[in-house]
C-alpha cells in the first residue's frame, strides 16, 4: 500500500537523494475503507440515535414527573382553599367554646 | 432488450410520477405519519376576593377511559374495574360487552376519580386502561357568592355572573403545536414547533369581601326563613368608589352541584337581573329632585290631609290618616304619600323624567355581571297625572336592585352617580396587573342637596319608620319601604316587598346597602323585616370596618 519511491531531484547545482513516503490506495483497499468507514458512520449514527431516543425518553419521563407534581401542588392548594372556607373555619370554631364580641369600644388617641 | 428498456422507462415514469408530479400527496401522507398536531389548552383564570381568597380556582382529576381494541382480556378487565368502580353486576356486563365490541373509543367510565380509585387503578396496569386528567372548576366557598361567579358547564363555558360576563377573558385561548414522532408515539427530542401561542386565562380579584359576603347571606337566610318570605336580596356597596362589597340572594345554589339545581330561576342573580316596584324607599330621591331644583328646602313646611285626589283618582297615605302640618323631613319620616305628590306636582313631569334618567333608571348600569336588566320606566309620552303621582312613592316604576343602591349611593357620595362594578383587579399569567378605576357617572345633585337629602334620611331613622335600622353610636341615614306586588295589573293585598335602603356613617358614608324581603308572609311592614336585617348588617359592617362612633 505504501510504497517508498526515490526522487532524485537537482537543487541549486546540487544532485541530492531523497527517500520519501507516498500515499496509494488500490481497489481492494478502497473498497475496505469505504465499508470501514460507512461501518464507523453508521455506528456512530446508530449511538446517536440511540442518545436521543434516550433522552427523549426521560425527557418525556421528567415532563410527566413535572406533571404529576404540579397536579400535586394544585391538589394541596385545593384542599388549603377548601380548608380555609368560612363553613370549615365556623364548623370548627363552633366546638371551641369561643365567645364572641358583645360591644365594641374606640379609645381616643391624642396625638 | 426492448422489454428492459421498456420496463426501465415505465420505472423511471413510476419513480417521477410518485416523487415529482404527486410529492405534495405522499409528503402528506408522510407527514400524516410521523407530525402530530398537538393542541395546548389554555388554563382558565382563577377568580378571588379583595383580600386574595379563593372563590373559584381549577382542579385536575383522572378520568377512566378504556379503549376496547387495546384490552385482550375484556372478562379479566370488566372484573377488575367492577372492583374498583363499585360497580353492580348489570353495570359490570354492560362494561364486559362494551369492551367485547373492539371499538377504539368508549365514553370515560367515570370522571372525578378519588386518590384511592387512582392508586389501585396504577396498581392493576392493565393494558388499554387509561387515567386521562380532565380540568374542573372548584368553588370552595360553596353557595357563598355563586350568583356573582355563575358556574362552568361541563363544555367549559362559563355561564351566569363572572363566569359568563367574562368568559373569553378567563378562558384564553387554545395554542398549537407541531412535534414529529417515533414509532412507539413518543415525541422526538427538539421537535415541536409552535403553530400558535397558548393565551392562557386571566385571574380576576373581585371588588366582594367573602367575609361581608358569607355574613350578609347567612343573615339574609335567617331572615327569609324567620318571614316566611319567598326570597331575598342585599346589596352592600363602596358608595365613593361603585365597588360591591356584597351581593347576596336567597334562594341560591352551589355552584359545585350546579346540574342538581331543579328551578333555573336560581341561577340568575335578582339583585342585578330582577325588577321590582321600589315603593317608599323610592321617596328619598323624588325629594332629592325637588330639593336640588330648590323647590323645597327640609324645612319646608305644608298640610296634609289622607289623601290627595289626581285626576279621577283619590290617593291615601298608608295608613289612611292626616298627618297635618309636615316638614318635608317629616313626610319622609311618615312615608307619606300625600306630601310626596304634592312635591312630584311641584317638581313636574319634565323635570321628574330628567332626574329619573339622571339617576340612571330605565337604563342598564354597566355593572360587569351578566344578565342586567334595565328595569322599567314608562315612556314620559304616556305618563298621565296620576302615574306621575304614583310613581313620587315609588308605583308605577320598576328598578333593580343595583340601579336602587347605586342611585342612593349618588344622595351618599355628594351627588355624584357611580359605576358599580364587581371586577377589582385583572391579573394575566406573566404578572401584569390592570387595577379597575372607580368611574363617576354624573353628577345628578349639588353635593348641598345630597347633603340635605342625606340629613333627611338620617330623620327617618332617628325618629320615622326606620329605627330599627339605626346602630347605636352612629348617625344612619336610611329608608323603609312596604312595596305592594302587582299581579295581573291589580296590588295583591296579600303580597308585599320589605325595603330598606341607607347608608353609614351618614355624612361620611362607609356603605350604602339595600335589603329587599321578598313576600313576607309572619309580617306586612318592612319596618319589622327588612329594617332590622339592615340595622344588624350595619352594626357587622361598622365593626368589621373598624368605623369608629360619629356621635357621642
Amino acid at each position: 500500500m505504501i510504497q517508498n519511491v526515490r526522487i532524485e531531484e537537482m537543487h541549486s547545482g546540487m544532485k541530492r537523494n531523497q527517500t520519501a513516503n507516498r500515499f496509494a490506495l488500490g481497489p481492494v483497499s478502497l473498497q475496505f475503507v469505504t465499508i470501514v468507514l460507512l461501518a464507523l458512520f453508521s455506528l456512530m449514527y446508530l449511538l446517536q440515535n440511540n442518545q436521543m431516543t434516550t433522552q427523549g425518553y426521560k425527557i418525556a419521563q421528567l415532563k410527566n414527573d413535572q406533571l404529576e407534581i404540579l397536579q400535586e401542588n394544585e391538589k394541596f392548594q385545593v384542599e388549603a382553599a377548601r380548608l380555609k372556607a368560612l363553613s370549615e373555619i365556623k364548623g370548627k370554631v363552633q366546638n371551641m367554646e369561643m365567645e364572641s364580641v358583645s360591644s365594641v369600644k374606640y379609645l381616643a388617641v391624642q396625638k | 432488450m426492448f422489454f428492459v428498456v421498456g420496463l426501465f422507462v415505465a420505472l423511471v415514469f413510476k419513480l417521477y410520477s410518485k416523487q415529482i408530479t404527486q410529492h405534495d400527496y405522499y409528503l402528506s401522507l408522510a407527514n400524516n405519519q410521523q407530525l402530530w398536531q398537538k393542541e395546548n389548552k389554555a388554563r382558565r383564570g382563577q377568580v378571588y376576593d379583595v383580600n386574595g381568597y379563593p372563590m373559584a380556582i381549577n382542579l385536575s382529576l383522572p378520568a377512566l377511559e378504556i379503549i376496547p381494541n387495546q384490552v385482550t382480556d375484556s372478562d379479566y378487565v370488566a372484573r377488575k374495574m367492577a372492583v374498583v368502580l363499585h360497580l353492580s353486576r348489570e353495570e359490570e356486563l354492560e362494561l364486559k360487552e362494551g369492551l367485547r365490541s373492539n371499538a377504539l373509543y368508549m365514553p370515560p367510565l367515570k370522571h372525578k376519580l378519588s386518590d384511592e380509585e387512582v392508586t389501585e387503578v396504577r396498581e392493576l396496569d392493565l393494558e388499554g386502561v387509561l387515567l386521562i386528567p380532565e380540568d374542573w372548576r372548584y368553588y370552595p366557598e360553596n353557595e357563598v357568592a355563586s350568583q356573582i361567579l355563575g358556574y362552568l358547564d361541563t363544555e367549559g363555558v362559563g355561564q351566569y355572573g363572572i363566569e359568563g360576563y367574562f368568559n373569553a377573558e378567563l378562558m384564553g385561548s387554545s395554542g398549537f403545536v407541531q412535534t414529529y414522532h417515533d414509532l412507539t408515539g413518543r415525541d422526538l427530542v427538539d421537535s415541536e414547533q409552535v403553530l400558535s401561542q397558548v393565551q392562557q386565562g386571566v385571574n380576576l380579584n373581585l371588588t366582594i369581601d367573602r367575609t361581608v359576603q358569607y355574613f350578609v347571606e347567612e343573615k339574609l337566610k335567617n331572615a327569609v326563613e324567620r318571614f316566611q318570605a319567598e326570597g331575598g336580596s342585599v346589596i352592600v356597596m363602596d358608595p365613593k368608589t361603585g365597588q360591591v362589597i356584597a351581593m347576596a340572594n336567597y334562594p341560591t345554589y352551589n355552584p359545585n352541584e350546579y346540574f342538581k339545581v331543579e328551578d333555573y330561576e336560581d341561577f340568575n342573580n335578582p339583585a342585578v337581573a330582577h325588577f321590582w316596584e321600589p315603593g317608599s324607599i323610592f321617596k328619598p330621591l323624588v325629594m332629592s329632585m325637588a330639593i336640588d331644583m330648590g323647590l323645597v328646602t327640609p324645612d319646608t313646611a305644608e298640610i296634609f290631609g289622607a289623601s290627595i285626589k289626581v285626576m279621577d283618582r283619590e290617593i291615601f297615605n298608608s295608613e289612611r290618616k292626616p298627618y297635618g302640618r309636615e316638614t318635608m323631613t317629616q313626610v319622609l319620616e311618615n312615608s307619606d304619600n300625600v306630601g310626596m305628590v304634592w312635591v312630584g306636582e311641584k317638581v313636574g313631569l319634565d323635570d321628574f323624567y330628567k332626574y329619573l334618567y339622571k339617576y340612571g333608571f330605565g337604563d342598564e348600569t354597566g355593572i360587569d355581571l351578566s344578565g342586567e336588566s334595565p328595569g322599567l320606566v314608562v315612556d314620559k309620552s304616556l305618563v298621565s297625572e296620576v302615574d306621575l303621582a304614583t310613581m313620587t312613592f315609588g308605583q308605577g316604576i320598576a328598578v333593580t336592585p343595583i340601579q336602587m343602591v347605586s342611585a342612593v349611593g349618588a344622595i351618599a357620595n355628594g351627588g355624584y352617580l357611580m359605576k358599580p362594578y364587581v371586577v377589582d383587579k385583572i391579573t394575566t399569567v406573566d404578572g401584569k396587573e390592570v387595577k379597575v378605576s372607580p368611574e363617576v357617572v354624573r353628577s345628578v345633585l349639588s353635593p348641598t342637596a345630597a347633603n340635605s337629602v342625606a340629613a333627611m334620611m338620617v330623620s327617618v331613622v332617628e325618629n320615622g319608620h326606620g329605627k330599627q335600622a339605626g346602630v347605636q353610636g352612629y348617625y344612619v341615614a336610611g329608608k323603609t319601604g312596604t312595596a305592594q306586588v302587582p299581579v295581573n295589573g291589580v296590588y295583591d293585598p296579600n303580597k308585599t316587598i320589605g325595603g330598606f335602603i341607607g347608608f353609614a356613617p351618614a355624612f361620611d358614608p362607609k356603605f350604602v346597602m339595600l335589603v329587599k324581603i321578598d313576600i313576607p308572609k309572619t309580617t306586612e311592614w318592612a319596618e319589622s323585616s327588612a329594617a332590622p336585617l339592615f340595622g344588624e348588617i350595619a352594626q357587622f359592617l361598622l365593626n368589621y370596618y373598624l368605623v369608629p362612633p360619629d356621635r357621642v
